[in-house]
């Protein structure tokens, strides 16, 4: 069935936005046969296209700079870190496949050490402690000739160890201190640059 | 240092993940991509070119500092130019600007405000009587679309002048799509008829 009348203007409207739905068969079908109807819409499309045509507006020069003096560019701890390490990696294939040979190697040796450690764990502690033991006696004699040659009496004090264990715990305790203040600083100074 | 980017050549999609890990060349990439898009939207609505800047860099930098919350089951560009429009109408919410004039905005009272808030037709004709003929036609199509409803003028500039969808544009001003139909139809025929002399 064709249409006896023109086509009203939300009907042109369906065609120019080349809707495909219920009826519009209908309308095409009367466009074949109705030269005015054809010129409506061929009307319709110049007018479109010439809105179409509009040019593009540019701002003021320097609007991204503008724009990038507010915007806070933010760099996740993960990026963060993963640009770190790549820029670690050398540039060029030989390189990476020596640094990467070296790296491996390493591994080896430090697993290899690992396992035997633990393979042979009695024989590992005792030969620590002795180990341990020794460096401390170590330390403790060259602290105690250093403090008796620098303040003489005040050396032999120190030379007890009871002294030098209070220093020492105090010393741990200040640099544990700063160094918790000095995470908390960090993590608050990121979380405002982040907002 | 992370290693020099050549963005041009990337989509928007790549760019915004680029810009999420901090790197600087996504951001401007994604300014110098949409700058002129979204500043002729912008200042198509408004009319004014001072408050157009005002909007167009308030956009960009709303959607640069929230970069991390986009979704990217959106377009990236409907996502800036919606927030473009909302600006844009909320503006003319505010000063209810209702004064159109071709030789610069209602409030322009200097030679340099006029001047400053005048439009600027391109010419991209081959010869002068036709840049004329153009200019002519271009302006007439901007009074038009100036004298149009704020919400038909979004419509129509999102329809023919950026050449989004009515599916996008409808999830872009939260219209429903029937009325986003209706809305550019209403506005073609009005500036059919409002440029009816000048054709």
């Amino acid at each position: 069935m064709t249409l006896t009348r023109h086509l009203l203007p939300d009907e042109l409207d369906l065609l120019l936005d080349g809707e495909t739905g219920f009826g519009v068969q209908q309308l095409t079908g009367h466009l074949r046969d109705c030269a005015s109807c054809r010129d409506e819409l061929s009307a319709l499309r110049v007018f479109v296209s010439d809105i179409e045509t509009l040019p593009e507006i540019a701002p003021r020069v320097g609007f991204a700079e503008r724009v990038m003096h507010e915007v806070h560019v933010f760099e996740p701890w993960q990026v963060a870190i993963r640009t770190s390490i790549a820029g670690w990696v050398p540039s060029s294939p030989a390189a990476r496949i020596a640094t990467g040979t070296a790296m491996t190697g390493a591994a080896m040796l430090v697993t290899g050490a690992a396992v035997w450690g633990w393979a042979h764990r009695d024989t590992t502690a005792f030969v620590g402690a002795l180990v341990t033991a020794r460096a401390r006696d170590g330390v403790l004699a060259a602290l105690t000739a250093t403090a008796q040659s620098l303040v003489g009496p005040l050396g032999d004090i120190v030379g007890s160890g009871l002294p030098l264990l209070s220093v020492a715990g105090a010393t741990l305790v200040t640099g544990a201190g700063l160094g918790f203040f000095g995470l908390r600083a960090v993590a608050a100074r990121a979380r405002r640059l982040e907002a | 240092m992370p290693r020099l980017l050549d963005a041009s050549n990337l989509p928007d999609a790549d760019l915004v993940v680029l810009a999420q890990e901090g790197r600087d060349e996504a951001y401007r990439e994604l300014i110098r991509r949409y700058e002129r898009p979204v500043f002729s939207l912008v200042y198509r609505m408004v009319r004014d070119r001072e408050a157009a800047e005002d909007l167009a860099q308030e956009t960009f930098i709303k959607v640069l500092n929230n970069i991390e919350k986009y979704s990217p089951e959106f377009k990236f560009s409907s996502w800036l130019f919606k927030i473009a429009n909302n600006l844009a109408i909320d503006s003319l919410r505010r000063r209810r600007l209702q004064t159109i004039s071709i030789d610069g905005a209602a409030g322009a009272a200097t030679q340099a405000e006029i001047e400053a808030t005048s439009f600027e037709i391109g010419d991209r004709s081959e010869n002068a009587l036709d840049a004329m003929a153009n200019q002519e036609l271009g302006t007439a199509i901007e009074v038009a679309i100036a004298k149009l409803r704020p919400l038909y003028r979004s419509c129509i500039l999102l329809r023919h002048v950026d050449g989004r969808s009515y599916e996008e544009i409808a999830q872009l001003l939260d219209l429903p799509l029937g009325t986003v139909k209706t809305y550019i139809h209403r506005a073609r025929h009005e500036l059919r008829e409002a440029l009816e002399d000048v054709r």
